[in-house]
């Protein structure tokens, strides 16, 4: 090996090699720049390394408030990517106000995490990052497209709903000349400390946001209270119109409309009055909860001058206007002032000005109606609620209503709306909903929709005996709803029991059920056998020893089944809906959720809330309730959420016919309380939700 | 899933494989996973994920068991350094070498035992421990590097002319040490913060702070030693009972266990740390442990990625192989660890094999010209990986590795590299420090 050399000579070699060496490095690397990468070449052998980014905040940013790490997502043209920051770095970042917010330009530097399901950068020095808040665009809602996709606009308009997704996420929808959006406030946040204004409906906002896009349509995302401002003048959001102009191609439009009141009518859902302007009339549908925050409703009566902003519909071939709010309805005149004459009308002013849509009357032209007589509104239906806010405008009925008429029930059709029958039936089945008691009603002939409010059935003198099987002589009006015929009393002395009959588990067996019998509505009750998922819900194989059917439920139907998760094999279910086939097969289909009685559920283990770290493979198909945090998604239509709850991390996976019924805005750092069977696809354990509903926000 | 037959099969080939390249001095198996990243990653229709991720556990485990083997019969003491010797050089140097690989396998296969032993409780244990240390990561670190600074102790041998002389001659090591982990520390800033690591090689940026700080300074003291080797015996039996193997077992899992689950802790350190928790004086119980101890530090940081809910990515392997593939639930758990028991089992024939092989080559093969040669492949391979800057990095490391090499304090100060560094980005000094540095 040569001659040798003293070790001594290694021995400061090293030391005197090392400090130098250090030396040199640190003075490399601080003249030397972390190099500007694209998202989109980013590649695995690139983990660990120290770069740069350029490029736009494409998500609102999130800040968990557990653990103080701060995630946004940062597109550059080629892709997107995660950025962290953790809990020191991002402490900093807050307290300079560093913060980027979506539509923010930013530049950053950090080291690059890449793993096999995600790909993410970590900021190590928060002075590397840098907000560069793009000059937004002035734009009209209309002329927003996915062209702005990200972009910062700033809209003017009026603020026409609002709605909390959850804690956190305040909707607002806006609206101006050209249309509405949706603006999302990301509401009381880390993020978002700066004080918002105090926003409701009927204001009108300046809103900069960054364009984003929720199931399709544009959205617009803020996440700083200094890019809301509420504003001092008006701003017209619909043109107006004479009442003489509005037709049928004007539907889904906003208009403003003026006119006074002709005509008052109460029917089950709200309130009808029609307006007159001279020009034409027109019916301005009060919905009931529209007329029931309505502060001046008892002054809605004949001769009331009213401006009325609404949207133009069209029922049964009459032009309706069709107000969101009550802000949306401002009497112009009272029926008094009407009465005392023309000059007193035109000079009354404004007794609401609430709505700044509203706050500048066209000039009308004088009333030409009657001087009114102030008469109340006539009841179509909801005579028997005396508590009602309706009952306090509307007076009972009145005698002349015509006798009631005995009937079959297959007689009877859509065009017996309002008319007094008298009917008699079995009742098949019944459920309770929101405002009082249904029931099916069945003559042999037909069935028909039997509605009792709640104020008759409590005053029934035995509601138990309104059980399925009850053979009843009911007296009431006709009304279809949704297309269905219902049967409203209007006390309960018009519903006597005669008789009671045993009433057989099935209504239809399922195997007499056929072809013949497509789009007719049945009852039928069957256990279920089978389950099979596909696009767009769920079918279940219904047998009942006679045959089988399919029952379809859409997947809306299914988000409002509160018992979904009993309706697995071994449950006994009744269900009533139509009649249908496809290739070849039976189905029935139910229109709602109301359809669907679960009569004895299949034996299944109860559904419990665990920790992550306690479900195994063990647990496949049974269904746990999980909460966590969001850590990580991918989605291809469907959506595969990672979550965590400090024990472990479990998938989940959101299948795409249960993608659009999910809350809005979940991303990573949004904690989850998730409803869901267990399940282990390719070797890896998820949790399935079965529908949209049982993903909460808490 | 890959058929079960195919993933054994893969395994237990990179188990062959790696115990082939364990033989060589100062090669590590991490070095040889990064090429197979490169090129599993370049290759179109590249190696399924999962049949990669069984290939580099076989490798893991036949690098655990069998790297004893160069550990023992390449890394002769010189006589320069013969204080610091440690027992398997000694065994060596007493013509027992074979003994002392047998020894830190049988440590090995302890440790196996103890990772089948609790495999069943660790999907539900690891996840808790996670979230209790995760907020306590910065001062658990911090007293381990108090611990490894202050547990050396002054080494002259008190012989000086003068008090200055015996003062200078006791913390000459303890300087050296010093100097090392702060040397080390420094140049861990420059590869967090610097940028001269080429992007697309971003994932072995380590590497070549690792090679020069402590495999090149491995060979570069084997070309420096003239040690003769004593020819060696091979025994028919070894000098352990039960309880002894239980007790190095034992103490090595302690740290093999704490190195593979805590960041940055390496296996050394554990080893270290449960040695001392432990009182371990005796040889063979040194020997066992460290074979334990290794074993689990290597093998169960890879193991504890695929514990269904934990993930960690702990180790330069789980690290690697995190890039390319991510476990999927409780199968893909029980297939790691039955393909770790089998590929540990074959990997404990290799080792008796190559150790006879080695213990009768050890007096023919000049292993200097071993040393050279993968001197030179080192070098080579770090300048293929990460170009001239990473040469800069690993030549400075080479210096900074040869300090306690040449200064009789320990290695294992090396390790400041990542200790300091991210000891100090934990506790959310890091940015402070590297504008210290002037590197941001």
């Amino acid at each position: 090996m040569g001659r040798r050399m003293a070790v001594r000579a290694f021995k400061y070699g090293s030391l005197v090699l090392a400090v130098v060496g250090v030396a040199v490095l640190l003075l490399v690397a601080r003249r030397s720049q972390a190099p500007l990468v694209e998202v989109g070449r980013l590649q695995a052998t690139m983990n660990w390394a120290y770069v740069r980014l350029a490029g736009v905040v494409i998500r609102p940013p999130s800040l968990d408030a557990e653990s103080g790490t701060l995630t946004f997502w940062v597109g550059d043209g080629t892709g997107e990517i995660l950025v962290m920051a953790y809990h020191p770095e991002a402490g900093q970042l807050v307290a300079q106000g560093a913060l980027p917010v979506m539509g923010d330009g930013v530049a950053l530097e950090g080291t690059l995490r890449i793993k096999e399901d995600l790909t993410y950068l970590v900021v190590n020095v928060p002075e590397s990052v840098r907000v560069l808040p793009a000059e937004p665009l002035e734009l009209a809602v209309a002329d927003m497209t996915a062209s702005n996709l990200y972009q910062r606009v700033t809209i003017q308009g009026v603020i026409r709903d609002d709605r909390k997704a959850y804690e956190g996420l305040r909707i607002l929808t806006v609206r101006d000349a050209s249309g509405e959006i949706e603006v999302a406030l990301y509401w009381g946040t880390a993020i978002g400390s700066e004080p918002w204004p105090e926003l409701h409906i009927g204001q009108a906002v300046r809103v900069t946001g960054a364009v984003d896009q929720y199931r399709g349509s544009p959205q617009l995302t803020v996440s700083r209270g200094s890019d809301v401002a509420v504003l001092e003048e008006t701003l017209a959001i619909a043109p107006e119109r004479r009442i003489g102009q509005l037709s049928a191609m004007a539907r889904g439009e906003l208009a403003v409309v003026e006119g006074t009141i002709v005509q008052a009518q109460a029917f089950s859902s709200g309130v009808k009055l029609g307006i007159d302007d001279g020009t034409g009339t027109v019916t301005l549908l009060l919905w009931q909860d529209v007329y029931d925050s309505y502060g001046d409703r008892e002054r809605l009566v004949k001769g009331t001058m009213v401006r009325v902003l609404g949207e133009v519909a069209e029922y049964r071939g009459e032009l309706e206007i069709v107000p969101d709010h009550a802000q949306d309805v401002m009497i112009l005149a009272a029926a008094e002032a009407a009465a005392a004459g023309e000059d007193k009308l035109t000079s009354e002013q404004p007794t609401d000005v609430s709505h700044p849509a509203l706050a500048e009357p066209i000039a009308t032209e004088p009333a030409t109606l009657e001087p009114a007589d102030a008469e109340p509104l006539a009841s179509e239906g909801q005579s028997a609620q005396p508590t009602s806010a309706v009952a306090t405008a509307v007076t009972q009925p009145t005698a002349a209503e015509p006798g009631a008429t005995e009937r079959h029930l297959g007689e009877i059709s859509a065009e017996d709306s309002g008319q007094l029958v008298q009917v008699e039936g079995v009742l098949r089945s019944q459920w309770i909903f929101s405002a009082g008691v249904k029931g099916l009603l069945d003559d042999g002939t037909g069935t028909v929709i039997l509605l009792l409010w709640q104020d008759v059935w409590e005053a029934l003198p035995d509601p138990d005996s309104l059980a399925p099987g009850a053979v009843l002589q009911v007296e009431g009006e006709v009304s279809v709803y949704e297309g269905k015929l219902r049967i409203i009393p209007r006390a309960a002395t018009d519903i006597v029991v005669v008789d009671q009959v045993n009433l057989g588990p099935q209504e239809r067996e399922l195997g007499q059920i056929t072809a013949g019998d497509v789009g007719q509505t049945a009852q039928v009750v069957g256990s279920i056998v089978q389950v099979q998922f596909f696009s767009k819900g769920v079918q279940y194989v219904l047998d009942d020893g006679s045959g089988q059917i399919t029952l379809l439920l859409w997947q809306n139907v299914l988000e409002e089944v509160a018992f979904r998760h009993d309706l697995a094999p071994g449950s006994l279910v009744r269900i009533i809906g139509e009649i249908d086939e496809y290739e070849g097969k039976l189905e029935i289909v139910p229109g709602s959720s109301k359809d669907i009685h679960l009569m004895s559920r299949g034996e299944r283990l109860p559904i419990e809330e665990r920790m992550v770290n306690t479900i195994s493979a063990a647990d496949e198909g049974r269904i746990f309730v999980v909460t966590g945090r969001v850590i990580r998604l991918e989605n291809d239509g469907w959506l595969r959420l990672w979550i965590e709850d400090g024990t472990g991390e479990l998938l989940v996976f959101v299948p795409q016919r249960v993608v659009d019924y999910m809350p809005a805005g979940i991303g990573p750092g949004i904690r989850l309380w998730v409803t869901g069977e267990v399940d282990i696809y390719q070797a890896q354990l998820e949790l399935i939700p079965l529908a949209g509903a049982d993903i909460e926000v808490p | 899933m890959a058929e079960a037959g195919l993933l054994l099969a893969v395994a237990l080939v990179g188990t062959v494989l790696a115990s082939l390249l364990s033989c060589l001095p100062a090669l590590h198996i991490t070095n040889v996973a990064g090429l197979l990243i490169i090129l599993s990653s370049r290759v179109e229709g590249r190696v399924p994920d999962e049949v990669l991720a069984m290939f580099m556990l076989g490798l893991v485990v036949g690098y655990g068991l069998v790297n004893a083997i160069p550990s023992i019969f390449f890394g002769a003491p010189d006589e320069s350094t013969v204080f610091v010797v440690l027992p398997g050089q000694r065994y060596l140097m007493e013509r027992r070498g074979f003994e002392a690989s047998v020894l830190t396998g049988v440590g090995g296969l302890g440790g196996l035992l103890v990772l089948l032993l609790l495999a069943p409780v660790l999907p539900r244990v690891l996840p808790v421990i996670r979230v209790v240390v995760g907020q306590h990561l910065h001062w658990i670190l911090g007293a381990i590097i108090a611990y490894l600074l202050l547990s050396e102790w002054p080494k002259g041998s008190d012989r000086g002319t003068s008090a200055v002389a015996k003062l200078l001659d006791g913390w000459r090591s303890l300087l050296a040490g010093l100097l090392t982990f702060l040397l080390s520390g420094l140049l861990g800033f420059v590869l967090i913060y610097g940028k001269l690591v080429p992007v697309e090689m971003g994932f072995q940026n380590l590497m070549p702070a690792f090679v020069g700080l402590f495999a090149i300074p491995w060979v570069v003291q084997n070309l420096l030693s003239q040690t003769q080797m004593p020819d060696q015996v091979q025994g028919q039996s070894v000098d352990l009972s039960p309880g002894l193997i239980a007790r190095g077992v034992g103490a090595g899992a302690l740290g093999g266990l704490f190195a593979a689950f805590f960041p940055i802790v390496t296996g050394g350190i554990g080893g270290l740390l449960a040695g001392q928790a432990t009182a371990q004086r005796d040889d063979r119980l040194f020997l066992v442990s460290q074979g334990a101890s290794k074993l689990i530090y290597y093998v169960g940081a890879l193991v504890f990625f695929f514990v269904p809910g934990l993930h960690l990515t702990r180790g330069a392997m789980a690290g690697m192989l995190s890039i390319l593939y991510h476990p999927h639930g409780p199968i893909s758990y029980w297939t790691a660890i039955a393909v770790t028991l089998i590929c540990g089992a074959l990997a404990f024939g290799l080792l008796l094999w190559f150790a006879r092989l080695a213990s009768r080559l050890v007096t023919r093969v000049d292993y200097r010209w071993v040393s050279a040669a993968v001197l030179a492949l080192l070098v080579g391979g770090v300048f293929a990986l990460s170009g001239w800057g990473g040469l800069l990095i690993a030549a400075t490391a080479t210096a900074i590795g040869l300090i306690p090499v040449m200064w009789g304090s320990r290695r294992m100060n090396c390790m400041g590299v990542l200790l300091l560094p991210l000891t100090i980005q934990m506790a959310g000094l890091g940015p402070r420090v590297a504008g210290w540095l002037g590197l941001v």
